[in-house]
């Protein structure tokens, strides 16, 4: 009791001045960050879509360019697993001819922190998308028909041809394999 | 006659199924076989325990999955609002404990305490129910009726995230429905899970 009593009045006395240094110390980094590895995440390059609707776009791609779409969530471990294999394609194709979206299921409390994290810290490729849009059942058969919820999934789309993967990546060669079977 | 023999070849040898038999499994209208598997309180559970059933609600769950655990409380709700009334809560642990520690056996154990658990929380031992289900993420619902055919297929309402702004109570309109000898409508939805863990 007394040791949680102890615990609690240590955290309520921090000294501003650490926090301070804290903030100080975090927007270095991020500036740094932002100079060595290219591009930093924050909301003002991350889209936060509270519906469906406002992404309904990008599945209906015609442009002929390949386009990669990856459905995952900081809180998915297998999605988090084949992370590096679904940005190791980014080395495979120039930006002209692969589009890499990443649509995220996190949940809008995470954003700020575990979500644009793991972005800054994976310094991830790709346009980030965040879905909110909690009404499932209304929106998951749009992504497609064969899709029963589970993530992560990866659609592949080139022109009007389009390929539904419901399973996680061990290795790039995987994506690749489906991606050499489009013309 | 020459191409039947083929392709009944091919499929005998072929070592992969193909892509579609993998989400083959139970559909709305299919009579489920019955299972046996090991309770959290070490006891075996069968739907043939329950003989005066009217129905039951077997539902894929696991302790990680963050879309199963805000699905907990509901589930104790269901069982409150439903256990009297015949409709019997099962909920499976499809996940193989080797990639996910936290649905051990021992975990689903601490899980159900902590939790309250008044229905059987079984883990799938040699993941050979959830793939005859055709379940494929936690949580992923099948109410049966008392003959043990499924009625419905999915989510437990529309909103995972909050209790309190749920429109729609799919699985509960279905056990409506079956009470009163009507085709649930929809008979199956689908939901954002986790999938189910797999070497």
């Amino acid at each position: 009791m007394n040791e949680a009593c102890s615990y609690n009045s240590g955290i309520s006395s921090t000294p501003i001045f650490i926090m301070k240094k804290w903030i100080f110390i975090s927007s270095i980094l991020l500036v740094f960050q932002g100079f060595v590895f290219g591009q930093t995440w924050d909301l003002s390059n991350v889209k936060v879509a509270d519906s469906f609707n406002e992404i309904e776009e990008i599945f209906q791609d015609t442009d002929g360019k390949l386009h990669v779409i990856n459905f995952w969530a900081t809180w998915c471990k297998p999605c988090v697993e084949e992370m590096p294999y679904v940005q190791e394609l980014m080395d495979h194709f120039t930006t002209e001819e692969l589009r890499l979206t990443l649509v995220s299921l996190d949940f809008k409390k995470d954003i700020d922190t575990k979500y644009l994290s793991f972005l800054n810290d994976h310094k991830l490729k790709g346009d980030q998308i965040v879905l909110l849009d909690g009404n499932y059942n209304e929106w998951i058969e749009k992504v497609d028909e064969q899709w029963s919820g589970a993530i992560p999934i990866t659609l592949i789309i080139k022109g009007d041809q389009r390929i539904f993967i419901e399973e996680s990546f061990n290795e790039t060669s995987e994506i690749l394999k489906y991606i050499n079977t489009l013309n | 006659m020459t191409h039947l023999l083929i392709s009944l070849l091919i499929s005998i040898f072929s070592t992969h199924p193909p892509a579609d038999v993998i989400h083959e499994g139970y559909h709305v209208g299919d009579q489920v076989q019955d299972f046996s598997l090991k309770n959290v309180d070490g006891e075996m559970v069968s739907l043939a325990d329950y003989p005066e059933a009217k129905g039951f609600i077997v539902v894929f769950t696991c302790n990680h999955c963050p879309f199963a655990v805000m699905y907990e409380d509901r589930l104790n709700d269901l069982f409150d609002k439903y256990e009297s009334q015949g409709y019997h809560i099962i909920a499976i642990n499809p996940n193989d404990p080797e990639v996910k520690p936290d649905d051990s056996y021992e975990a689903m154990q601490v899980r159900a305490k902590e939790k309250g658990f008044q229905f059987p929380y079984v883990i799938d031992e040699g993941q050979k129910v959830y793939p005859v289900f055709g379940a494929t993420k936690t949580p992923h619902v099948y109410l049966l009726d008392a003959d043990k055919t499924v009625q419905y297929i999915g989510a437990i309402d529309d909103n995972a995230r909050d209790a309190s702004a749920v429109k729609e109570r799919y699985l509960e309109n279905a056990i409506a429905a079956i009470m009163e000898g009507k085709t649930p409508d929809p008979a199956v939805t689908k939901a954002i899970g986790c999938s189910i863990k797999t070497k």
